[in-house]
């Protein structure tokens, strides 16, 4: 693992202990560029994370809590009359200063706020009036959702969860992760330990670094196989899209920088296999198997990389 | 694509056979059609349709916020001290006042009820009882041989198959002039029993074939068919022959669908009607019917073009010799018309001469064939060691990544065919499946190896001699380690089967 990342990695375990390959992941899908999904129980420290997270490199961050009557204008900002200047001017909403924002429980807003957060994550700007404003470099959103939601509230629908490159899970801390979290807060918070020890600049150096990384025919051919093997599997409605495919692509590469090398091989793409494609296949009404199965069918049966040069 | 070669080679040389020992021109043309159809038909299949697409009710949200467009309710002016997200900013650039809208929404509405994704359909398979599939292919059997042993052993029935023995003999001459010896059969003989029972014996085969997948019973049964006509110089009437090829073909056209068998029973009766009603001398049961649509069709042309027509009764037909249509003759010499019986030796002296040529060329590939096939094996074991050679070579390609990825991969299949390879898993993931049978230290290096294959493979970065030297040792241990310890048969595959060995 590269030092810069362990130095974070350092940083952030002093406020979330017990859950360094999460971590890991959330820094791998911040490095390719992506959006992250949390799919937790509510109280497990996600907001404690992004915060440390955001802490350790430099970001600035920001949480939007997500209820039914949140309007799309208070997160891309709205146009307001000044009477002063006789004039409309533009007011940000809670996207347009931030790096790493945090968006709770979004599963609970209105279509039209979901809709003006996922296009804003995909363009990376804000169009308000006909005017276009630009989000910070870098930028990236974390959203959460419960799966153990209050009542009357959905998983985000198919389409939506299609836009987030992971969707991981934090999880209830283990005895001895839990001792020390208990012991730690009892008199100060451990967040105002946390150092900067990278620089946005240098970040967005590694991002494109991590753009760089290089990927050969047999990689993609691998990739394509794989994502086509999830459509056509018997157990499976709706495969992964090439918008997955894409992802996957990232994700391993994001993957391998971290691991310190700068080309993919085929362990990346299965390491990142889960994290990336689970929330993109849907299963069959009757199918009787858990995504899990499906992954590992698919990992078992298409033809390696490695093994398709043999002969 | 290498069984539709073979497969089309095995309907070729049964079409040839046929052609060869068939006496009748007809015949063959109609038998060599029914024969090659249903292959012709097998090789160009009907397109498969696309997957239809996927339409699936995703859960739609309801819209529960409001938007600042919604018409209000209630409008009144600004006070200070209103939340300025009340305040209505068209209406009041409009009014050049502030104003500001009245109604509460509600804070905690919850979501209406979303529509429910579409229930599961009931992906209903049939039930079959587990022990009938079991047993489903062994009844048929079953059957098949119970109907073939009650034919040996019950007199009755032994003595009705002789006696359908004796017709085919009977249909047998009238196509091709051999004699053959009559079995001894009680007079009075009904071929009903033994009939019946090779009705069910031909009916439980065909259960059996249509209930296996694969296409060896039926190809079989065509091929004992043909041969067995072939081989003997007996004939089943040509009605009887078309229909049982075309059944088998119909068998081969498995997955069958209305529109293919269609099709295929058009073409073969057309071509049946064709070959039968236009050309002479295919079976004297049809030769009246091809006679009268002759005689129409040439009057039809007559009286189009005006020349004078020929009289019916000056005819002159060419007939085979046979006992039949001598019989026939006789019959119609009496009812006033003409004919000349055409003989055996004129009849092959009309043959076309392309015939005469095929013949020579078969024989010629024949003989070269049996010159040939004692060499062949030596000529296949050579080409193999050379192949080997050749694999070596690229161990010393000037560029060491693909000496690398050559050398690792030859010792990927050193291990998949001495049995320690561990499947379609990631060469990574090997070092622990090869740990219980291979020394602990061959592990670590092979693991060490395969991230030098990783970069050679998967980077663009130059890889060093180091590197190559390095797989090279690798090489020769995993050879003189698995060369010691494996049998003839696995030296042999690695020899000869998959070349990697010298």
């Amino acid at each position: 693992m590269r030092d810069e990342i362990e130095q974070v990695l350092l940083q952030v375990e002093k406020a979330v202990s017990g859950k360094r390959d999460v971590i890991v992941k959330i820094l791998s899908a911040l490095l390719a560029k992506g959006h992250i999904l949390l799919d937790d129980v509510p109280g497990v420290g996600k907001t404690t994370l992004a915060v440390a997270l955001s802490r350790a490199i430099g970001f600035d961050f920001k949480r939007i809590q997500f209820t039914p009557d949140v309007l799309p204008s208070d997160i891309v900002g709205f146009s307001m009359y000044d009477r002063g200047t006789d004039r409309f001017t533009y007011r940000p909403g809670a996207l347009a200063e931030a790096n790493l924002v945090l968006g709770d429980e979004i599963n609970r807003a209105s279509s039209k706020t979901q809709s003006a957060l996922l296009e804003a994550m995909e363009e990376r700007q804000l169009t308000v009036d006909g005017e276009t404003h630009p989000l910070q470099t870098p930028f990236a959103v974390i959203a959460t959702q419960n799966s153990v939601g209050a009542a009357g509230t959905q998983l985000l629908p198919y389409a939506q969860m299609d836009r987030f490159l992971v969707r991981l899970s934090l999880g209830y801390p283990d005895y001895d992760a839990q001792m020390a979290l208990l012991r730690d807060r009892q008199t100060e918070n451990p967040l105002d330990r946390v150092a900067c020890v990278l620089s946005r600049e240098r970040f967005v150096e590694m991002q494109k670094a991590v753009r760089q990384v290089t990927v050969k025919d047999a990689i993609l051919d691998y990739v394509t196989r794989l994502t086509m093997a999830s459509r056509t599997h018997e157990k499976v409605e709706l495969g992964v899209s090439p918008r997955g495919a894409l992802f996957l692509c990232r994700m391993a590469k994001a993957r391998a920088w971290i691991d310190g090398r700068d080309y993919i091989t085929g362990g990346d793409v299965q390491a990142v296999l889960w994290d990336v494609c689970a929330h993109r296949i849907l299963l069959k009404a009757d199918a009787g198997v858990t995504v899990l199965t499906v992954l590992d069918d698919l990992v078992r049966t298409v033809k390696t990389p490695d093994h398709r040069g043999l002969r | 694509m290498i069984r539709k070669c073979i497969c089309a080679a095995v309907w070729l040389l049964m079409a040839g056979t046929l052609y060869f020992f068939e006496n009748n021109t007809g015949t063959r043309i109609v038998l060599a059609a029914a024969i090659i159809l249903p292959f012709a038909l097998k090789l160009f299949p009907a397109r498969e349709r696309g997957v239809e697409p996927v339409e699936r009710d995703l859960p739609a949200r309801d819209d529960t916020g409001r938007s600042d467009d919604a018409i209000p309710g209630d409008i009144r002016d600004y006070v200070p001290g209103d939340p300025v997200r009340r305040i209505h900013w068209k209406l009041s650039a409009k009014m050049d006042r502030l104003l500001v809208r009245q109604d509460e929404p509600d804070v905690d509405a919850a979501p209406m009820d979303e529509p429910k994704p579409s229930p599961a359909r009931e992906a209903g398979e049939p039930k079959i009882g587990d022990r009938l599939k079991a047993w489903r292919l062994f009844i048929p059997a079953a059957v098949m041989a119970a109907a073939l042993a009650m034919l040996l052993l019950i007199p009755d029935a032994r003595n009705g198959a002789m006696a359908l023995i004796n017709r085919l003999y009977d249909w047998s001459e009238s196509v091709n002039a051999y004699v053959y010896d009559r079995f001894a059969v009680p007079e009075g003989q009904s071929v009903m029993p033994a009939a019946g029972l090779l009705l069910l014996c031909l009916a439980a085969w065909l259960t059996l074939t249509v209930l296996q997948k694969r296409h060896w019973p039926v190809l079989m049964t065509a091929a004992a068919l043909a041969g067995f006509q072939a081989y003997f110089g007996v004939a089943l009437p040509p009605w009887l022959n078309v229909m049982s090829f075309s059944a088998l073909g119909l068998l081969e056209l498995r997955p069958l669908n209305g529109k293919k068998a269609a099709v295929f029973i058009a073409a073969v009766l057309a071509a049946a009607l064709l070959v039968g009603l236009t050309l002479p001398g295919v079976d004297s049961a049809t030769e009246a019917a091809s006679e009268r649509v002759r005689d129409r069709l040439s009057r039809l042309t007559q009286g189009l073009s005006g020349t004078a027509a020929e009289a019916p009764a000056d005819a002159v037909e060419t007939r085979h010799v046979n006992p039949q249509s001598l019989l026939t003759g006789e019959q119609e010499a009496r009812s006033g018309k003409t004919y000349r019986l055409v003989t055996r030796e004129e009849e092959q002296i009309s043959m076309p001469r392309w015939v005469d040529y095929l013949r020579i060329a078969l024989l010629l590939l024949l003989s070269a064939a049996l010159i040939v096939l004692p060499f062949m094996p030596f000529y296949i074991l050579n080409a193999r060691r050379k192949k080997a050679r050749v694999k070596r070579q690229a161990f010393e390609s000037s560029d060491a990544g693909e000496a690398v990825v050559a050398m690792f991969y030859h010792v990927v299949t050193w291990l998949n065919v001495t049995g320690h390879g561990a499947g379609n898993r990631l060469f990574a993931a090997w070092s622990e499946a090869l740990t219980p049978d291979l020394p602990v230290e061959y592990a670590g290096r092979f693991l060490k190896c395969e991230t030098l294959f990783e970069e050679a493979r998967y980077s663009d970065h130059p890889m060093s001699e180091a590197d190559r030297a390095e797989l090279l040792a690798l090489v020769d241990e995993t050879e003189n380690m698995l060369y010691v310890q494996s049998d003839w048969k696995t030296r042999f595959r690695l020899k000869y089967v998959e070349c990697v060995c010298e």
